[in-house]
């Protein structure tokens, strides 16, 4: 057998060479389609096109036969036989899951948290809309998934992109694909997904409540000494929290600081973009079609969009509860901020708010909720994980 | 559905809602406190540079 022959297996051969179109099955053109698919939305109707059109390409890539693409450095491995997005899943997404650790930095370096510090009441927000996560683990046990994949298929309903890609990653690597773009679809689906949910559940009175115009002005040492304290209580409460937690306030100690102007900005712009091309065309490749095309996927996307429900209705409640124990007027819609969908959740609120009473403006107050979300779920994550 | 142990799934949701929901007031308690404190000392600067 030549060494061609070798590579090449047994596989037909067309003019000496081993096609693609040989090792194509149903299964691959089904993933090929879908990966158009979210090319096509990315492209036509913009949904969330940083995130789709990479997922997409990385979709296409990965289910296009005989590449090498995919293939995972290992040890001994003759040089270029490792594929790149074989490179990127096994050391960004798998094994060392740098990229959602990375994303989470430049989070930090672009989250102003002075909503949160001028009205601490919101972290209580941003933990009521964690109860998705746990209602929808007990509903993943239920269906027969094991417990390591209904921690990550519940994660899902924090809308959280890299808490979901990093706790899938560590605890059920084989759904990270399906759960992530789960995560990053219901995202981008939450002008859809909340208002129905927050119209069933608040009076057209409560949605027109009016709240303070503006917030207190937050010193520039609260901004410095927030993300120093939040950093040391979360990690040493939740040590295994610590690679998200520690990478979203120390990106944010880059901001407040101000006197790394240079450093942060790169964490919000070049590294970020870097570390957002990486992570989606991993999230992408990451979809194989015989890892897909099954009827677990569909629970997987079920699932996590009841998580995603039932997060925005507790969050929802607890702003009813807190309306009602509030001195001052409190719009309980601002509860369903408290997904950390940032800062697309806030917006529906302000949205909303002021559709039924134009003197509202209440995106400032959501903000508070929303980015207690990104930390309630970053917590939820290190819990799931501390479990293993 | 047997395999599951339920005991324990229900102890994994009444924890993991505990500790969020600790965490987080415990970081609304902390984050309020500090505020205050951070106010009343720039207030007080404040109020002791007014004279001069």
């Amino acid at each position: 057998m030549t060494a061609a022959q070798q590579a090449f297996g047994t596989t037909k051969q067309f003019l000496g060479l081993q096609m693609g179109f040989f090792g194509l099955d149903l299964a691959h053109v089904v993933m090929l389609l879908v990966g158009l698919g979210f090319i096509f939305l990315a492209i036509k109707k913009e949904w969330e096109p940083y995130e789709l059109l990479p997922i997409g390409a990385g979709m296409i890539l990965a289910n296009l036969p005989f590449t090498g693409l995919m293939t995972e450095p290992a040890a001994g491995q003759a040089a270029g036989q490792a594929g790149i997005l074989g490179i990127i899943l096994k050391y960004g997404l798998y094994q060392w899951t740098l990229l959602p650790q990375f994303i989470f930095f430049g989070i930090g370096a672009l989250t102003d948290f002075s909503p949160l510090i001028a009205n601490p009441r919101a972290f209580v927000l941003g933990a009521a809309a964690q109860i998705g996560i746990y209602t929808s683990f007990l509903g993943a046990l239920l269906l027969g998934f094991n417990v390591p994949e209904a921690c990550s298929i519940g994660i899902i309903g924090g809308a959280d992109g890299p808490t979901t890609i990093y706790t899938t990653g560590l605890l059920a690597p084989d759904i990270m694909g399906i759960t992530a773009t789960a995560a990053y679809s219901y995202m981008a689906m939450v002008a859809i997904i909340q208002p129905p949910i927050i119209r069933l559940l608040t009076t057209r009175a409560e949605r027109r409540i009016q709240m303070k115009p503006v917030l207190r002005p937050v010193s520039r040492l609260e901004r410095v000494l927030f993300p120093l304290v939040g950093m040391i209580i979360i990690i040493l409460l939740i040590p295994k929290s610590a690679p998200l937690v520690g990478m979203l306030f120390l990106g944010n100690i880059f901001r407040e600081s101000a006197v790394v102007e240079r450093l942060s900005k790169t964490a919000q712009n070049e590294l970020i973009n870097i570390i957002t091309i990486l992570l989606m065309l991993g999230i992408g490749a990451s979809m194989p079609a015989e890892k897909v095309l099954q009827v677990r996927t569909l629970m997987v996307l079920l699932l996590g969009l009841f998580a995603f429900c039932v997060g925005t209705a507790a969050g929802v409640l607890f702003g009813k509860l807190m309306s009602k124990l509030s001195k001052q007027p409190f719009n309980p819609m601002l509860g369903a901020a408290g997904v950390s969908a940032v800062p697309m959740s806030a917006r529906i609120v302000q949205h909303m708010g002021h559709r039924e009473n134009k003197k509202n403006y209440l995106l400032m107050h959501a903000m508070g909720p929303n980015v207690a979300g990104v930390i309630g779920s970053a917590v939820a994550g290190g819990f799931f994980l501390g479990l293993f | 559905m047997g395999g599951i142990d339920w005991p324990q799934a229900w102890s994994i949701v009444a924890r993991g809602i505990g500790l969020v929901f600790g965490i987080m007031i415990l970081l609304a308690v902390v984050t309020d406190l500090m505020g205050r404190v951070i106010r009343r000392a720039e207030a007080r600067k404040k109020a002791e540079e007014k004279p001069q």
